[in-house]
């Protein structure tokens, strides 16, 4: 696999996780 | 002149205007400020995701592709998913103190009513000249793809913003953002979608000489460094994201308005790559880079010509309205009205409105005799925009914020040695000729962390219990966002 891949990986894994954050933080307040 | 566009953009204006007009009938000064604190989830994620997404998101990210290949990640989008993973961390905390301006923080937290007016005036400076090169970005698009000059689109375009923002204030500007976040996704999706239709899977085929990470602005791990540092700060410290906690319904709005704002802003960037990879295949050379995405819109006509030139219209407008928006609130309430803090809502409202009209007739002044004498400015000026607020706002912000140690001359000292950490390395490179090692980036960001830190433990924190309490807790229990939302 090139590097392009592995950035793009990299990218949505980050660009992801606001969702799953914010998703469990909200749930834990509740 | 192509009247089939000219009617879509006309038409296009007048349904923002008339959200301005709709707003104008019921504005209070909480309203022109931060939207009553009342905006749901569905506005508040279509906000963010519209004024995230700016015209250097769409035309300069598509450019910057066809011409770097991967060297995009590094350069940019890992440094803003970063910033959208510290935004979700601090939502919920913003919105709780209730604010009504991000520099206010500085005064509420430090009892720093300079500290709060000079950050202020950096934000304000910051978002003119932003709002400038959008409209000259915005303007260009409108000459190539419409047919009319481009001083007149550029007009066009500042005036209507200019109107329905004066009029509605942020409860007009986060409808119009919502509806331009929906065409944004909507033209971005259907290039894609006519991309896929014309080269088939093979707009998944990268060549292996655009692959490489090290293209374009980034040389070495040092420059990796560096952008991923302005990307990041210039996104964690942007103002006009931080407000739309103030304005979010309650704490757990906050957080998901950056959550699932993030997975659109994520699907918008890989369709942008994708668009960005494949195009050196189907255009000639000399049409790659910036205006890419501009002619592969005319070369397909129609429909996704019409879709691209409004999404690319509404990427513009919804950035400018929240900068100018911002501007003209900053103004008024972090430096006017400390002049004469006695002063009523409804005059607050009446000020407010005559500066972002001030400001917005400068801002569009500025931009035409720009377009006039014919500067070559975009990228720069948006690199120096992004670097002013990782330098002289994220440290400060975030030390403020998160950090009880944190002291009034540590927060000052930060901010302003920050701010001339960058600017004087910037200008000495750009016009003296006198080269630092590294990137500006590292003395502004690397001046504003150390004198944080230095200066804060050498000097007293303020030492007022309601701060503490209202910074950092310690009052505990279910009512406490309650009262800090006073």
């Amino acid at each position: 696999m090139n590097p392009f891949w592995w950035a793009m990986i990299v990218f949505v894994v980050i660009g992801l996780t606001p969702l799953v954050l914010a998703t469990t933080m909200n749930r834990r307040q509740r | 002149m192509n009247y089939g566009y000219l009617a879509v953009f006309i038409g296009y204006l007048v349904v923002v205007l008339g959200v301005g007009v709709w707003g104008f009938t019921r504005e209070t000064y909480d309203g022109y400020v931060v939207a009553e604190r009342n905006v749901g989830l569905p506005l508040s994620v279509g906000s963010f995701f519209a004024t995230y997404i700016s015209s250097a998101t769409v035309v300069g990210f598509v450019g910057y592709t066809t011409l770097n290949g991967a060297a995009i990640f590094p350069t940019y989008f890992w440094g803003f998913a970063l910033g959208w993973v510290t935004l979700t961390l601090v939502a919920a905390r913003m919105r709780g103190l209730g604010l009504r301006t991000v520099p206010s923080l500085f005064e509420v937290r430090h009892k720093s009513p300079g500290l709060r007016a000079f950050s202020a005036a950096v934000i304000v400076v910051a978002f003119v000249f932003s709002v400038m090169t959008q409209l000259v970005a915005g303007s260009i698009v409108l000459h190539v793809v419409v047919g009319i000059p481009q001083v007149t689109a550029l007009v066009l375009l500042a005036v209507v913003l200019t109107i329905y923002t004066v009029m509605g204030g942020l409860v007009a500007v986060i409808r119009t953002d919502f509806l331009q976040g929906g065409l944004i996704l909507l033209g971005v999706l259907s290039a894609f979608a006519v991309l896929l239709a014309t080269v088939g899977s093979d707009v998944f085929h990268v060549e292996a000489d655009r692959t490489g990470l090290f293209q374009g602005s980034i040389a070495s791990t040092t420059d990796v460094v560096a952008f991923l540092l302005i990307a990041w700060g210039g996104v964690a410290a942007q103002p006009y994201y931080l407000h739309r906690f103030f304005a979010a319904r309650n704490a757990s709005t906050a957080r998901q308005m950056i959550g699932v704002g993030a997975l659109l802003a994520t699907i918008v960037y890989l369709a942008i790559v994708f668009i960005g990879m494949a195009l050196p295949g189907l255009l000639p050379a000399d049409q790659l880079g910036d205006s890419a995405i501009v002619y592969f819109g005319l070369s397909q006509g129609g429909l996704l010509g019409s879709l691209l030139l409004v999404g690319i219209v509404c990427a513009v407008q919804s950035t400018v309205d929240s900068a100018l928006h911002l501007a003209g609130v900053y103004t008024t309430e972090d430096i006017l009205v400390r002049v004469r803090p006695a002063m009523t809502e409804r005059t607050r409202l009446v000020l407010a409105r005559s500066v972002t009209a001030v400001l917005g007739a400068l801002c569009t002044a500025g931009a035409v005799y720009f377009v006039v004498s014919g500067g070559e400015f975009i990228v720069t000026l948006l690199n120096i925009w992004l670097g002013t607020l990782s330098s002289a706002l994220l440290v400060p912000l975030y030390g403020s914020l998160l950090w009880r140690r944190a002291t009034p001359r540590g927060a000052a000292s930060s901010s302003v040695g920050g701010f001339l950490g960058y600017f004087v390395t910037l200008a000495a490179a750009e016009y003296g000729g006198v080269e630092a090692p590294g990137h500006p980036i590292f003395y502004g960001f690397g001046i504003s962390l150390v004198a944080m830190v230095a200066v804060s433990l050498v000097t007293t924190p303020v030492s007022d219990p309601e701060v503490h309490r209202r910074f950092f807790g310690g009052g505990g229990g279910a009512g406490r966002g309650e009262v800090a939302s006073r």
